[in-house]
């Protein structure tokens, strides 16, 4: 009957119907788990201030700290406009094109961590950028240093 | 088209379920959705409308289910028009997805070739409800979640018969791609073996289809046992998390249906159809998440 109704509501909404399994309720639960959060005052290696692009609005500071599994990169008291599909990128140029996606920005507000790949080179990429792929709109970038 | 009797009719279910046990992984319809699509006219009334359910088994334990409503109207006699609005629910490992998918809308001639035998004519478009990048809870979802390719596509195909056989063929070009699809197998939350298809692209399809069409003494009861191929004309591709594009290799390529379908003719203006499907010779690599096991579908169709 859910999957009728739900069936009727798109139609009808035109919007999309989604809920998650228990499995993946369990693993972003363990992934956001405090246990494996970094601890927040890791000394910064390079670190930059968000400044936003027009019409978006963003604060913050993002810093790339060594934990014991490798490299992240951390936003710090951050928070940005809400956009569909904001990826979190180490870029060579503060537009996107030469970059490597870390993933889906994971809140719009707070702390957050994303691991960089090992064998990353570092210093290839001076630029953290907040970028929305669907819609090719870049929202924040931020010189590392 | 012949008259069946029992015999032939049981014959052609063991045949079914022995290529139905014996099938591959798993690629059933391309369906970028135009194996769906009739190239005959399905009534001889002038408007139509057929609603559809349909339950599809696809890779990684994921069940599907579209419901889809069509509306045709003869515009002349040579000529009809066909519409059809797809939606679907997938539900498997990540949770569940409900959305449109596609709307398709195609026109189709009718012919008569010099030695009298009708030839059917189809153009036509796919248009997409959706940029392929539904999620859930912000996290991305492979390709078998996205009730949508989200490509428009360019469609066309031809109909006719040869001796006691249906003969179909169609192409299918996606002319936009604006799929926006973002799973990244290596950033995914659950293990599994969804291939990464962020910003996916995906190449055109072609299809044949050979049916042998039986009906009952009485007219009630048509019987279509057919095969379906579809080829996959190049490799699919994706971009990597450095932004460079990437084909998928084995991602071209044959699938080869067996598909059953059986009408009964309630009345002049009703009919239901009974549909099955299942994949036997399947593509290396299935990126576009069009992944089949099995089909089944229920239709119901009235016209005025």
């Amino acid at each position: 009957m859910k999957v009728i109704g739900c069936f009727f509501a798109v139609v009808l909404g035109l919007s999309a119907c989604t809920k998650e399994s228990d499995a993946l309720k369990a693993a972003l639960q363990t992934n956001n788990s405090p246990v494996t959060a970094p601890i927040p005052v890791q000394p910064a290696l390079k670190r930059g201030v968000l400044y936003s692009t027009s019409g978006i609005q963003v604060m913050g500071v993002v810093k790339i700290i060594q934990q014991a599994s490798g490299l992240q990169v951390q936003l710090d008291s951050f928070s940005v406009s809400a956009g569909p599909d904001l990826k979190v990128y180490l870029s060579q140029a503060a537009t996107p094109g030469n970059h490597l996606n870390l993933g889906n920005l994971q809140s719009n507000s707070g702390t957050q961590y994303y691991n960089i790949p090992a064998g990353t080179n570092l210093s290839a990429y001076p630029f953290v950028l907040i970028h929305c792929q669907q819609y090719n709109h870049l929202f924040s970038y931020a010189s590392i240093q | 088209m012949q008259v069946f009797n029992k015999k032939t009719i049981i014959f052609l279910c063991m045949i079914f379920v022995s290529v139905a046990n014996h099938q591959l992984a798993a690629q059933g319809c391309s369906d970028a959705g135009f194996c769906t699509i009739p190239l005959r006219p399905a009534a001889a009334s002038k408007n139509n409308i057929q609603t559809e359910l349909a339950y599809l088994r696809g890779e990684e334990n994921t069940n599907l289910a579209t419901l889809s409503i069509s509306y045709s109207r003869q515009l002349s006699k040579k000529i009809q028009w066909d519409n059809k609005l797809v939606a679907a629910n997938i539900d498997g490992s990540y949770g569940s997805v409900t959305n449109l998918g596609d709307l398709y809308s195609t026109v189709r001639y009718g012919v008569q070739s010099k030695s009298g035998k009708k030839i059917y004519l189809l153009g036509g478009v796919k248009i997409p409800f959706n940029q392929s990048n539904l999620k859930i809870r912000n996290v991305s979802l492979p390709m078998v979640y996205q009730t949508s390719l989200g490509t428009y596509d360019l469609i066309a195909g031809a109909a006719f018969s040869a001796g006691k056989l249906d003969m179909n063929f169609a192409f299918q070009l996606p002319v936009v791609q604006q799929n926006r699809n973002s799973f990244i197998k290596e950033q995914a939350p659950l293990a599994g073996e969804f291939p990464t298809t962020n910003l996916f692209r995906r190449k055109a399809d072609v299809l044949w289809r050979v049916g042998y069409p039986l009906k009952s003494k009485t007219g009630k009861w048509n019987f279509n046992p057919n095969l379906l191929a579809i080829y996959h004309l190049g490799e699919d591709s994706y971009e990597n998390v450095f932004g460079k594009r990437e084909t998928i290799k084995g991602s071209s390529g044959l699938t080869l249906n067996a598909n059953l379908q059986t009408t009964y003719r309630i009345s002049q203006q009703q009919s239901l159809q009974l549909s099955l499907a299942t994949p036997f010779v399947v593509r290396d690599t299935r990126p576009d998440g069009l992944t089949r096991s099995f089909v089944a579908s229920v239709a119901y169709q009235f016209g005025w």
